[in-house]
């Protein structure tokens, strides 16, 4: 017998056939997934799209984003004096530690043997937490597989990639993708499937309030920055209307933006740029016609105050309840990104002499009093079953203090508020301070393994929003590795 | 035929070998050796025990020349002692380009530092009297440096200044551009 012709006897031409179908089949998979994805941007999550079609509701995602790690250990505390309640608490956090005495305890409808408080600062949170609209997801962080204790220390496991670094978290958080490099956010992408069900596309669904963030980066649908004065518009098209020289400089530079070019980078620049003054003009347009609020509600003075009563009235354009002139209706999905900063505060996170008051008590009470105001607005408006805004932040901190306060830590408790949401309960598990680094989500001085992954987070508000089982994990490609992609609060 | 088969697969064979083998970086995971402790420097904090156990040294391990060996000499500022420090994080990224920074608690940082690379150096002696009994990276004064990680290549380096009370005047602190 030639040994050629032996079934399993390699040949150098069957060897380099057999590299080449490989590097084939590599590419051909990864072009099958660009096509799913296509096919899914492509096709409404509710069937085919038709022209003109537009979705039965309107939905409202907002981002609220705590840069700089919020210390979550101190926004919900044991109040019950048992060894692992206030006792372990105030222990562990020592300097940090918020007094046991002071706001009235959570109604927490699932209790877990503890009772809880928030922040005495978080007013406004507490009693939308009471009156149900309002929960919180315990101990959630970013992981690119479900992470044990052993695990963590022998390093067995993918681990996300730079934990407790500031700006890898942020990006982490917001793309939801913790073990690979940076491409589009969750948000981003949730809007590049769920854009076809609006059938008004004026302006983009994503809306950004403070600047450019990850969250929002899509394949398709690209975010639109907007300020909490309204839109951010070139200085020369202020006014610019009639024969006036700056009306005709706008006009001039218009028309030098839509022409055609050879070059199709600048053709391309030339309609972006074109777009967003259009996108500038019209919501100009919109917010003057709807000076007056649509809503009673006073909003706080912050920043983050200003970012969400912005969104308010945003929302009231898209939904239909603005007062008057032309509006956003069509938009039936909106994805917005609010942010507020300052929350990497180490050792100045409380005053010395009164631990409830301090830097994090003025940035969790502007938070609590600014969630109120919005939820207020959006049941005014009619919307409040429709909107649903999350807390998310670079990570938690440490549970005991290093001598300069509270360091960088993983897993955090985040607020989810909306009329939709099941609100009134803590969702997933606080982890347990046994003070000598024993506990099971305990990697040292209190800094939690999450016990609830970012995937399972944005898929149970992904799910709420439209995005169908089969989609899911073209929004959140790692959220089969967990256990729970609905964790019910919605 | 399969003569030359054979010859084609060794050729391969070597050509990976001579490609990967001297780029292949450890993972900065938990050593097996823990950092000999240095009698002169207590822990300055009372926490709970670093979460990664590690052996003693072995006093056949070479050590590689740090960027910081003179870190805390006598004579010494703690503006240089900051300065050789942001050197060393940078060696350790030259090396570990796609991994970043070293990161975690000041036990974890100084123990990837301590760690012996595969070709038998580490970044900073595992033996010097910088290192505190619990492992820790201590300033001149005895503190533990906090590593305040504001990226995976920017590494802030905070020392408590001569007080060894953070967050007061006498800090002192040095941040990447």
């Amino acid at each position: 017998m030639n040994p050629k012709n032996l079934p399993h006897d390699p040949t150098r031409r069957k060897f380099l056939g057999a590299c080449c179908a490989s590097v084939g089949a590599t590419g051909m998979l990864s072009a099958l997934a660009q096509l799913r994805l296509t096919g899914a941007i492509a096709n409404a999550e509710n069937g085919t799209r038709v022209a003109g079609a537009t979705a039965p509701d309107y939905k409202a995602l907002v981002c609220l984003f705590l840069a700089g790690g919020n210390d979550a250990n101190n926004l919900i505390i044991p109040l019950d004096s048992s060894a692992t309640g206030y006792q372990a608490y105030a222990t562990g956090r020592g300097t940090l530690a918020l007094p046991q005495t002071g706001d009235a305890k959570l109604n927490v409808k699932t209790s877990d043997g503890h009772d809880y408080r928030f922040h005495p600062a978080m007013t406004g949170a507490r009693d939308l937490f009471n009156s149900g609209q309002l929960g919180v997801i315990a101990n959630v962080g970013t992981l690119a597989v479900p992470t044990t204790k052993a695990q963590y220390n022998a390093r067995s496991v993918p681990l996300p990639f730079q934990l407790f670094s500031h700006s890898d978290q942020q990006v982490e958080w917001q793309s939801s993708i913790a073990d690979k490099p940076f491409v589009t956010g969750w948000g981003g992408r949730i809007a590049d499937v769920t854009d076809s069900l609006n059938s008004n596309n004026s302006i983009s669904m994503s809306i950004s309030l403070n600047g450019q963030n990850s969250f929002q980066v899509g394949n398709r649908v690209a975010q639109y920055s907007v300020s909490t004065n309204g839109s951010i518009a070139l200085s020369s098209s202020t006014g610019a209307t009639g024969t006036n020289l700056q009306a005709i400089r706008t006009q001039a530079q218009k028309d030098l933006l839509v022409a055609q070019n050879n070059n199709l980078f600048e053709t391309a620049f030339g309609g972006m740029t074109s777009n967003a003054i259009a996108d500038s003009d019209l919501l100009a347009t919109i917010l003057a016609a709807n000076a007056t609020l649509p809503f009673t509600t006073t909003f706080p003075t912050s920043s983050l105050g200003q970012q969400l009563k912005t969104i308010a009235r945003l929302i009231a354009a898209a939904a239909g309840t603005a007062t008057a002139g032309p509006s956003l209706s069509g938009l039936k999905r909106q994805i917005f990104f609010a942010r507020i900063g300052g929350w990497d505060l180490h050792a100045g996170q409380v005053n010395a002499g009164d631990h409830t008051l301090g830097a994090h008590a003025n940035l969790l009470g502007d938070v609590s009093n600014s969630l109120s105001a919005f939820y207020n607005a959006t049941s005014q408006l009619g919307v409040a079953n429709q909107v649903t805004t999350f807390t998310a932040s670079d990570f938690g901190r440490t549970f005991n203090t290093n001598g300069d306060g509270s360091d960088h830590g993983w897993g955090s408790h985040h607020l989810v508020m909306g009329g939709a949401v099941k609100g009134g309960d803590i969702y997933g598990k606080m982890p347990t301070w046994t003070g000598d680094g024993t506990g099971p989500d305990d990697t040292g001085r209190g800094r939690w393994i999450p016990t609830t992954s970012v995937d399972e987070f944005s898929a149970t508000m992904a799910t709420w929003f439209g995005v169908s089982a089969t989609n899911l994990p073209l929004i959140l490609p790692n959220v089969g590795r967990f256990a729970k992609p609905n964790l019910g609060f919605l | 035929m399969p003569r030359r088969l054979a010859l084609l697969l060794a050729a391969i064979a070597v050509a990976v070998l001579i490609i990967f083998l001297p780029r292949r970086a450890p993972a900065p995971t938990a050593p097996s050796a823990v950092p000999s402790p240095a009698p002169s420097l207590p822990s300055a904090t009372a926490t709970a025990p670093p979460a990664i156990k590690v052996a003693a040294t072995t006093a056949t391990e070479p050590e590689e020349i740090s960027a910081a060996i003179n870190l805390n000499a006598p004579g010494g500022t703690i503006g240089g002692d900051l300065e050789m420090l942001n050197t060393v994080f940078t060696d350790w990224r030259l090396n570990f380009p796609r991994i970043g920074n070293p990161w975690g608690e000041n036990v974890e940082i100084t123990t990837m530092l301590t760690t012996p690379t595969v070709r038998g150096a580490s970044h900073f002696p595992r033996t010097h009297p910088a290192i505190n009994s619990a492992g820790e990276l201590c300033d001149r004064w005895g503190t533990p440096f906090h590593f305040h990680a504001i990226s995976g290549t920017r590494m802030e380096i905070r020392s408590a200044g001569p007080d060894k009370k953070f967050g007061t005047a006498d800090d002192a602190v040095l941040t990447p551009p």
